[in-house]
């Protein structure tokens, strides 16, 4: 195992752990930093590297790990905490009135019943633009159960949330795409 | 009214019930209070529905990601590992 391996690596890895940590942080410039720092960390440790693994599975525990770290950091909590809707701002307040929902929410939903929305490319363009616009907590949430494809329980690990707050920010989560859809999608 | 409390629910919880049975998760007892719920309620019913589609949506999202290009990314990470090999 040399640094010589290390470079093929890069060269096979890189992009897909590039791409998996773009979903998780949303940020393009933080994904290859995080991605750096992973392979850095891999080149240090090259010793603890078995053979007989996939290195990919290894690469992904590290870059994992830094993920995780970022988000327990102190910037990004102070970040998601700022940027979290409260109960009294949240989606809840636009579509629900006494836990109940709004009258005429379900009124103007021009994209439930359209076919093949999502070879749309203006329809892609806008979805993408709401899901940018969730609280940066749910996005990543959302990112890690519909991109990385990670188990709830995992998840709510990870982000150290109960699994109920976990099924409850999946839901408000897809209630402001709702919205958003709602307002800027006509027929 | 007092003794139908624990069955009955409401739309903010109902859902989150929705989320928890769309994976499965959904506890036997829940899962029958949710049906109750949604027999009376369209609203929910509906958003049941769009759920479902928000689903879809989500999962084509996260499949067409595109790869940017990272070959400088590369090169410039190969030149840090060799000056840190040479060290």
């Amino acid at each position: 195992m040399d640094a010589q391996e290390l470079e093929n690596w890069i060269d096979q890895y890189s992009d897909d752990l590039i791409r998996w940590a773009e979903y998780r942080t949303g940020d393009a410039n933080l994904a290859k930093d995080l991605v750096q720092d992973t392979f850095i960390a891999a080149y240090e440790n090259l010793d603890k590297f078995k053979g007989d693994s996939n290195p990919k599975t290894w690469l992904s525990r590290i870059l994992r790990n830094k993920i995780v770290d970022y988000f327990r950091s102190a910037y990004y909590r102070k970040n998601i905490f700022e940027g979290q809707p409260s109960d009294s701002d949240g989606p809840e307040s636009q579509l629900f009135e006494n836990q109940h929902w709004k009258k005429g929410v379900f009124d103007g939903a021009a994209w439930e019943e359209e076919d093949q929305l999502m070879d749309r490319e203006d329809f892609k363009d806008l979805f993408q633009q709401c899901l940018k616009n969730l609280p940066p907590l749910w996005r990543d949430i959302i990112a890690a159960k519909f991109f990385a494809q990670q188990k709830g329980s995992e998840i709510s690990q990870e982000f150290e949330i109960s699994t109920s707050n976990y099924w409850q920010i999946i839901h408000r989560a897809k209630l402001s795409l709702k919205n958003c859809l709602e307002v800027y999608w006509e027929k | 009214m007092k003794l139908l409390q624990p069955i009955i629910l409401n739309c903010a919880k109902a859902g989150s019930f929705i989320q928890k049975k769309e994976n499965g998760e959904l506890k036997a007892v829940d899962r029958l209070r949710l049906q109750i719920h949604l027999a009376i309620c369209a609203f929910c019913k509906q958003y049941e529905k769009q759920s479902t589609r928000m689903n879809e949506f989500l999962e084509t999202h996260f499949k067409q990601g595109q790869y940017s290009d990272n070959e400088l990314f590369k090169t410039n990470l190969k030149a840090q590992i060799r000056k840190k090999s040479a060290e």
